[in-house]
């Protein structure tokens, strides 16, 4: 088959763009630890919550410097992170177990890497490190019914030492 | 004679299917300019529950309306033209042009009925209509009618091409119905997935016979068809860069082997790639997320050789016109030439919009982007622009030719495409800086009590003030765009037209490629193959586990 | 099922539909030109409706009523009771889930969706209680309620229904907005002034135009002007300037440009990887 021995640099070319993307993900993923949410959180009741953490929703202590979150995500807002914010200290690896109470949403911490999306039934399971005090507005980025706009909330990274337990 | 008189049937089928998109185009249109205009707090004329209402409908008819009804017009008119014959059976083409009709205009009622409350029908769900978000029945009822319309309609291409090839066994497929071929192939093996989503799960559900339905697997069955379709979307343009452009540019196409390499990639890897809009979903491995990404990034190869033969074949024309020098050339091109100038200004945005597609396909700096307003601002890049004001750059050569009349109001038709090019700049480049700020797209008013949005570069408000501005623009190029078509269809039969309808013989012709490339049977199966390879054991997955179900939630 | 259409029926249906469903309660409705307690703005854009509800015992309020969009409303919004009244909260079991919370923290009801679960308080002091639900409180679901006589009070101008919103102030500061109106008037102008143009040249011309062209068309066709012509001549083809044959042809713009458009884009890649998203702050890192 012709081809022009310009196209042909081209396509080298092309290719050797195409495997630099690939190769820059991947190392986002192995180097950089980027991990994407995956099924590791499990499926779960949508219409009931019983004996899940979901009953209780909130930041939990389990040990040393990692944290659990329990978040329910419902028309229209974040359980906790709309009424209260979400508060987690300072140098901490949060878990975050993010699942909806009817339809899909999204759970985007903005001005940060932190978004996923929430499905009614599926546990979406990822762990975050928070390193410096600081707050972050959170909001649902997914399309989930007329007061969609208004779906929004706060996590506040307090210092290590004035976090007191819970969401309060 | 012009197409007109030669294929008079055929005229009337790509007349009523343009009149159809045009129609859709407008409306969509000014809903566009309704939600530019509301979610940047410039001027709200409704309440933001109907903005919902206003963005469905935007969605469908031009994502899904507009698009399709141009490809059918477009695609009838090149394998009538390359095969010379005529279709091979006017039942068919009139049972797809009827049922697609009848499927959009199902669908398009029960959205517009939400703004009128009393009437109990409605369907704000947005164009991906994800369950557990429920509309009316008959929403999902004009989607499938309109789905089988498609169908039908690649249906009667390959049955013409099959007459074709029986009065010509040896010769190679003429390009342009090669391009024809391989997208409704293409078409096929992906529209599968929403057609199974829609008939087997979300119908029955919206009509209360199945009481829940799976979320995760719905989403992943429309993202199985999702990705395909912007490539079903994609493939008529493309089809006008490689056959139209050139000879508009005063050129012959740089090589037509590489254009059918270009076209069997597409129908081999446009599908088996729709997990990367769904990076951030759980119940997906991440191992399958990471297959769907290197899929992707395979993806780009197609359109990268597009590029490079396509402004090589600009570049011949320029030069036989008299254009010398290394880019002096430029200017030596009909740039006043509203046909030209909207395909190469379509073809020049589309080199960017395809950089933030390299971005959106990267697994994990999705995460930066997803469900911002960079993705907007990426198909706005590549469906609104490259494939929309292509089609619409097409439509001022085409159409004299379909009706026998001679474009009218040409300085309109030639200013509206630069219009077009300004006002998407300012609108695009918003929205994506606007986007890595973290503003949500799908939003009526993203404007927070705690979330505050810092710009990369520029700030918010002048963020606002563009996609507005940008917004205002593009509607009005928009609006020029109508009155030329209306005013040329309204004219009066002319006995000359003042565009000619022959296309050059390539530079480099099929003869110089492996008769392998038109063994469209060999490159379906293995379309097919890669298909149940990164699919099969996803869904099955799927299926075996499913997620629990959830009840509807009518919108 | 899918039967329940759950699109509310806007303002002034909702007045209808609110006024049958508050089965028991007075007739009397938002009494124009009566004084009603200043409430403070806290119902300002909150659907609902007033109602003065003295003389009674008991009040029921619709929690999930029509209004602000869909079903997110109490019914009435704004009441004023004598102290010593019950007021009974009512769910509708439309618009989700709500809930009925004190402003000032002394009471607040269970979350639920539930048509028919009641929530009940009794009054003994005077003043003003505001209330809303949580989930739906930026929608504007709010309730307030006026105890005994001894509350502002302001004189009712306007009728019930059309809520005032805030104006949304559009990009920041004025001189953005000046620029914003100068951009838009201009452009309006200019495309009313180009199609107003379009239009009158067409009117003027149109006879002659289509004479003049009909004339020379049918010249250039050899057939008598004024008839339909049957069939439709295409342009000739230009012929090139120079002709470049495939031999002869190496597209070297385009290759420059497209070795330009490589760097451009391999370099974005490197800025927006690197720095934006790596750089953004906590990553999903398990």
């Amino acid at each position: 088959m012709e081809i022009h021995r310009f196209e042909k640099f081209w396509l080298v070319a092309s290719l050797v763009l195409i495997v630099g993307f690939i190769a820059t993900i991947t190392y986002g993923s192995v180097a950089a630890g980027v991990t994407m949410v995956s099924d590791t959180g499990g499926t779960i009741q949508p219409d009931s919550f019983e004996n899940t953490g979901f009953d209780d929703p909130g930041v939990r202590h389990i040990e040393g410097d990692r944290y659990e979150a329990y978040v329910v995500a419902q028309q229209f807002f974040f359980n906790p992170g709309s009424s209260e914010p979400i508060r987690v200290p300072a140098g901490s690896t949060v878990t975050f177990y993010v699942t909806s109470a009817d339809v899909i949403h999204g759970f985007q911490i903005v001005d940060t890497n932190v978004n996923v999306m929430v499905i009614p039934g599926q546990v979406s399971k990822i762990t975050v490190r928070f390193e410096e005090p600081g707050e972050y507005g959170i909001l649902c980025n997914e399309y989930c019914g007329a007061g969609h706009h208004t779906m929004e909330g706060q996590i506040v990274v307090v210092p290590e030492d004035e976090w007191e337990g819970g969401s309060q | 004679m012009t197409f007109v008189d030669d294929y008079p049937f055929e005229a009337k089928l790509i007349r009523r299917s343009l009149a159809v998109a045009f129609t859709a185009l407008g409306i969509g249109g000014l809903f566009g300019l309704i939600q530019a205009l509301h979610r940047t707090g410039a001027l709200r004329v409704i309440s933001s529950a109907d903005y919902y209402t206003v963005l469905t409908g935007h969605g469908v008819l031009l994502a899904l309306v507009f698009t399709s009804f141009s490809i059918t017009g477009i695609f009838t008119w090149a394998v009538t033209n390359s095969l010379g014959r005529e279709a091979a059976n006017k039942t068919v083409s009139r049972a797809w042009l009827w049922l697609m009709s009848i499927g959009s205009t199902l669908t398009s009622i029960t959205i517009l009925a939400g703004f009128v409350p009393s009437i109990p029908m409605s369907a704000d769900v947005l164009f991906t209509f994800y369950p557990p978000l429920e509309a009316h029945p008959l929403f999902y009822v004009g989607l499938a009618l309109f789905v089988v319309g498609t169908w039908i309609a690649g249906a009667d291409w390959l049955l013409t091409y099959r007459e074709w090839r029986q009065d010509n066994p040896d010769s190679r497929i003429p390009l342009q119905t090669f391009i024809v071929i391989a997208t409704m192939l293409m078409w096929y093996i992906s529209s599968i997935g929403v057609a199974a989503e829609v008939l087997l799960f979300v119908l029955p559900w919206s009509l209360g016979i199945t009481q829940t339905i799976d979320p995760l697997l719905s989403r992943s069955l429309f993202w199985y068809f999702g990705h395909a379709v912007v490539y079903f979307w994609l493939m008529p343009a493309y089809l006008a860069w490689y056959t139209v452009l050139p000879k508009l540019s005063g050129g012959r196409l740089f090589s037509d082997p590489l254009a059918r390499v270009v076209f069997v990639l597409f129908l081999l890897l446009s599908t088996p790639v729709g997990f990367h809009h769904q990076y951030l979903d759980p119940g997906i491995a991440e191992g399958y997320k990471f297959v769907a990404m290197t899929n992707t990034m395979f993806l780009l190869l197609p359109s990268l050789l597009t590029a490079f033969t396509v402004v090589a074949s600009v570049e011949h024309g320029a030069r036989q016109r008299g254009g010398t020098g290394r880019l002096n050339w430029l200017r030596a091109l009909p740039w006043d030439n509203p046909a030209f100038v909207g395909m190469a200004l379509a073809g020049l945005m589309f080199a960017a919009g395809g950089f933030s597609g390299m971005v959106n396909a990267g697994m994990n700096i999705n995460y930066l982007v997803h469900n911002t307003i960079w993705i907007p601002g990426h198909f706005h890049l590549t469906v609104g622009t490259a494939v929309a004001l292509t089609i619409m750059a097409l439509a001022y050569w085409l159409v004299p030719q379909v009706t026998g009349k001679r474009l009218r109001s040409k300085t309109l038709a030639v200013v509206q495409p630069y219009l077009w090019f300004i006002g998407m700049t300012l609108m695009s480049n918003a929205m994506h800086r606007a986007g890595l700020a973290g503003v949500p797209r799908r939003t009526a008013e993203p404007q927070y009590q705690y979330v505050v949005f810092e710009g990369v570069v520029g700030g918010i408000s002048e963020m606002r003030l563009q996609i507005a501005i940008g917004g205002v623009l593009l509607f009005t190029s928009l609006c020029l765009f109508l009155w030329v078509m209306l005013k040329t269809w309204l004219g009066p039969k002319a006995a000359t037209i003042d565009v000619n309808g022959v296309i050059p013989e390539p530079l480099s012709g099929p003869e110089h490629s492996p008769r392998v490339l038109d063994n469209f049977k060999l490159w379906l199966g293995i379309a097919i193959m890669l298909l149940i390879l990164v699919y099969a054991l996803p869904l099955a997955g799927m299926l075996m586990n499913p997620t629990p179900g959830s009840p509807p939630f009518p919108m | 099922m899918t039967g329940i259409r759950r699109r509310a029926v806007l303002r002034g249906g909702a007045a209808a539909i609110g006024a049958a469903g508050i089965a028991g309660n007075t007739a009397a409705q938002d009494s124009q030109g009566a004084a009603r307690p200043d409430f403070g703005g806290w119902l300002d854009g909150s659907d609902g409706g007033y109602l003065d509800a003295r003389g009674q015992d008991e009040v029921r309020v619709d929690v999930g009523a029509a209004g602000n969009g869909d079903y997110y409303a109490f019914r009435p919004a704004g009441i004023w009771i004598d102290p010593g009244t019950t007021v009974v909260w009512e769910w509708t079991g439309q618009g989700g889930q709500h809930n009925v919370v004190d402003e000032a923290g002394n009471f607040e009801s269970d979350l639920t969706a539930e048509e028919g679960f009641t929530f009940e308080r009794t009054f003994e002091d005077g003043g003003i209680t505001e209330y809303y639900c949580a989930p739906h409180r930026a929608l504007g679901m709010k309730g307030a309620v006026a105890v005994g006589e001894d509350v502002p009070t302001v004189t009712a101008g306007g009728g019930g229904g059309q809520p005032t919103r805030e104006p949304y102030q559009f990009a920041g500061d004025t001189f953005q907005q000046t620029i914003a109106a100068v951009i838009f008037g201009a452009l309006g102008l200019g495309a009313a002034a180009l199609l107003a143009a379009e239009g009158y040249a067409t009117y003027r011309d149109r006879s002659a135009d289509a004479e003049a062209a009909a004339a020379e068309a049918a010249a250039e066709a050899g057939v008598e002007p004024g008839t339909v012509p049957e069939t439709t001549e295409e342009a000739t083809e230009t012929e090139p300037v120079q002709t470049i044959e495939h031999d002869d042809y190496d597209p070297f713009g385009t290759a420059t440009m497209i070795v330009v458009y490589f760097l451009i884009i391999a370099l974005m890649w490197v800025f927006m990887y690197f720095v934006e998203f790596l750089g953004n702050g906590p990553t999903v890192i398990g």
